[in-house]
């Protein structure tokens, strides 16, 4: 992708500091000279006066180009990333230097970061410099402008700045690796993996029932038919495929995101968990859909396969924290919009009690929900091991905050505590709580989920 | 007072920051100043302790007005010492100083434009240099005809306008002199 200069075309050359202090010196020393009939004055002159004529005899008309080509501006965590930035002189005249300045987001870590490039550019000539680094965090992020000067004229004239517009980066999260047994607590698709309740083909042994038109043979129980000696085929229960809904709470950001190499925020486990379990239960033929619980309310819909994998990695780029923690209007993010069989994922971090009142509301229409807690286990052992009226060296450097004010530590604990009573309050209700682990860390509640599934209970619509 | 240390613990930071990310090219432009300054100073007056201190002004601020201000300055120093022990006013020394005066205004001229934390391309002080040079030459030339022409014509009013008319006359040969490379290419 290749971004390049605008210019205002009314915009000249100026005159530098150091052409003023040659006006001036010459000026003065010719004077002085004069006026106290001191030829080596004129001398100590000389010199100045050569290098602005040499500088001067022939002045820039144009000015520089600068351009700015990104060789791949789709990666993931951890990508190289490769850029260009080029330097055209139009000119009939070399410029002495030309300074050039990258801009980049601080999720690309630029060799060099926050240096300006220095070259020489030739008449009617264009330099490339090379630029290359790596992204550290998902999401979109800028590289660029590139705001270039010339100097020309012995350093006595500056151009007006050339600048390249800056490049749209996209970052995909990493997946974090999952992997889930084959519960679900109601599988009503049509083609899949997971057991459902209804006949039909597949693995999983209904019972033996008197042969019937349409049956095959091959499901002929000859055992049972000579017993009775009336032909019997062994019923199976079908496999069909199941929705999942990935909801992610973004009401609140917490925690301090290192990118890929370092601390992960809440937003980071959030986001990396959903791409793996999308990831998953995607490429096993189970209909997806993703629901952002924010201030936009953003909705995806289901689907499976690779397509829409790419699809929702491309969805959650634009995941960001709403501001001040509004929740979204119940007809943007409500029940009404979630199929009763489906199994909603909420990854949530449990910081506001909207988040909890969400969970309820949900659990109380009907919908098998699975909270996941997204909240950073490190931070959460940061607050535990706080002493009331004291902060250790470990707690401080995961929570600096935790050292303001003689009781931000008390206060952390006593959130802790209460944070802690709500999620017991939601697991009596019926929403299981788990902390994200990756691979494995739902297969227990997968399986509590689809027990309650099939037990017989009341609904309120 | 509190604020006090904390401002001045913030510009130490930002002064050790600083220092680390400076780059080689742009400090040996800084020394060179430094030098240039240092030949301007000795050449324009004898040696006195403490005076070499004003050779940090222009290599540590090309961008404002402390290198005309040193120039100005070191000239000022050179007339006086000239006027007092007329016998200062040598060819060399002369030529000296206008050269390290030079170097010092087209030194500053680079420091003020090249950033002190720029990655430098290899080769682009080059044309610098030649030009500087060549620069250099042309006063050397320019001063040995004006001592020549003072020893023959004496130091007379006339003397000065003609050397005037010789610095023009110097000027216009160099343009001439670029002007013939710039055709042969």
């Amino acid at each position: 992708m290749t971004e390049t200069s605008q210019h205002d075309g009314t915009a000249r050359w100026v005159p530098t500091r150091a052409f003023g202090r040659a006006v001036l010196l010459i000026g003065l020393l010719l004077i002085v000279a004069l006026f106290t009939h001191r030829p080596d004055l004129v001398v100590l002159a000389a010199p100045i006066a050569i290098g602005a004529a040499l500088g001067l005899w022939r002045r820039p008309t144009g000015r520089p180009e600068a351009h700015l080509d990104v060789t791949d501006s789709t990666l993931g965590e951890t990508g190289e990333l490769h850029a260009s930035v080029s330097i055209t002189n139009r000119d009939n005249l070399r410029y002495d230097l030309v300074v050039a300045r990258l801009s980049a987001d601080r999720w690309l870590r630029i060799e060099e970061q926050g240096r300006p490039y220095a070259t020489a550019v030739g008449p009617g000539e264009a330099v490339g410099i090379d630029i290359s680094g790596r992204a550290v965090r998902w999401g979109r992020h800028l590289l660029g402008p590139v705001i270039a000067h010339a100097v020309a004229a012995d350093g006595l004239l500056i151009s007006p700045a050339a600048e390249a517009a800056p490049v749209d980066v996209r970052v995909y999260p990493v997946t974090d690796s999952f992997k889930a047994n084959d519960a679900m607590p109601r599988a009503a698709g049509t083609v899949g993996f997971h057991r459902s309740r209804r006949p039909g083909e597949g693995g999983e042994l209904a019972g033996v029932r008197a042969f019937g038109p349409g049956d095959r043979l091959r499901r002929i129980d000859w055992r049972v038919s000579l017993r009775t000696r009336e032909l019997h085929v062994a019923s199976t229960l079908s496999d069909r495929d199941a929705e999942v809904v990935v909801l992610l709470d973004v009401l609140h950001e917490a925690g301090r995101s290192g990118g890929i190499f370092g601390s992960q925020s809440v937003l980071d486990t959030s986001v990396r968990a959903a791409a793996g379990i999308g990831d998953y239960y995607m490429h096993r033929g189970d209909r997806v859909a993703f629901i952002e619980y924010g201030w936009q309310g953003r909705r995806l819909r289901p689907s499976s396969g690779h397509r829409h994998f790419l699809t929702t990695l491309e969805w959650l780029l634009d995941v960001a924290p709403a501001l001040d923690g509004a929740e979204p209007p119940p007809s943007m993010v409500g029940a009404h919009l979630i199929s009763t069989n489906s199994l909603m994922i909420v990854l949530t971090p449990m910081i506001d009690p909207k988040s909890a009142a969400m969970l309820a509301r949900f659990a109380r229409s009907g919908r098998f929900v699975i909270a996941v807690d997204t909240m950073p286990a490190s931070l959460l052992a940061a607050i535990d091991g706080v002493v009331p009226g004291q902060a250790s060296k470990a707690a401080l450097s995961i929570a600096p905050w935790l050292r303001r004010g003689d009781f931000t530590s008390s206060s952390a604990r006593l959130w802790r505590l209460e944070r802690q009573n709500t999620i017991d309050q939601l697991r009596e209700h019926g929403v299981p709580v788990v902390s994200w682990g990756g691979s494995g860390s739902l297969d227990e509640v997968l399986q509590q989920v689809s027990r309650m599934a099939s037990a017989p209970k009341a609904v309120r619509a | 007072m509190s604020m006090v240390l904390e401002s001045v613990r913030g510009r130490g930071r930002a002064l050790k920051r600083d220092i680390k990310r400076a780059q080689p090219a742009a400090m040996i432009i800084r020394l060179v100043v430094m030098l240039a300054a240092s030949a301007a100073l000795l050449l324009a007056y004898p040696p006195v302790i403490g005076l070499q201190v004003l050779i940090f002004l222009p290599a540590l601020f090309p961008r404002s007005f402390l290198p005309t201000l040193f120039m100005v300055i070191t000239i000022w120093f050179w007339l006086v010492s000239a006027d007092v022990d007329p016998t200062r006013l040598s060819i060399w020394r002369v030529a000296g100083l206008a050269i390290a005066l030079y170097l010092v205004h087209v030194g500053c001229a680079l420091a003020a434009v090249l950033p002190y934390d720029a990655v430098v391309s290899p080769g682009i002080f080059t044309p610098w240099i030649v030009r500087a040079a060549v620069v250099s030459v042309l006063t050397l030339g320019m001063s040995e005809l004006v001592f020549a022409v003072r020893t023959f014509v004496g130091l007379t009013p006339q003397y000065l306008y003609a050397t005037i008319a010789g610095l023009v006359l110097t000027v216009t040969i160099a343009i001439f002199l670029l002007y013939l490379g710039k055709r042969r290419q």
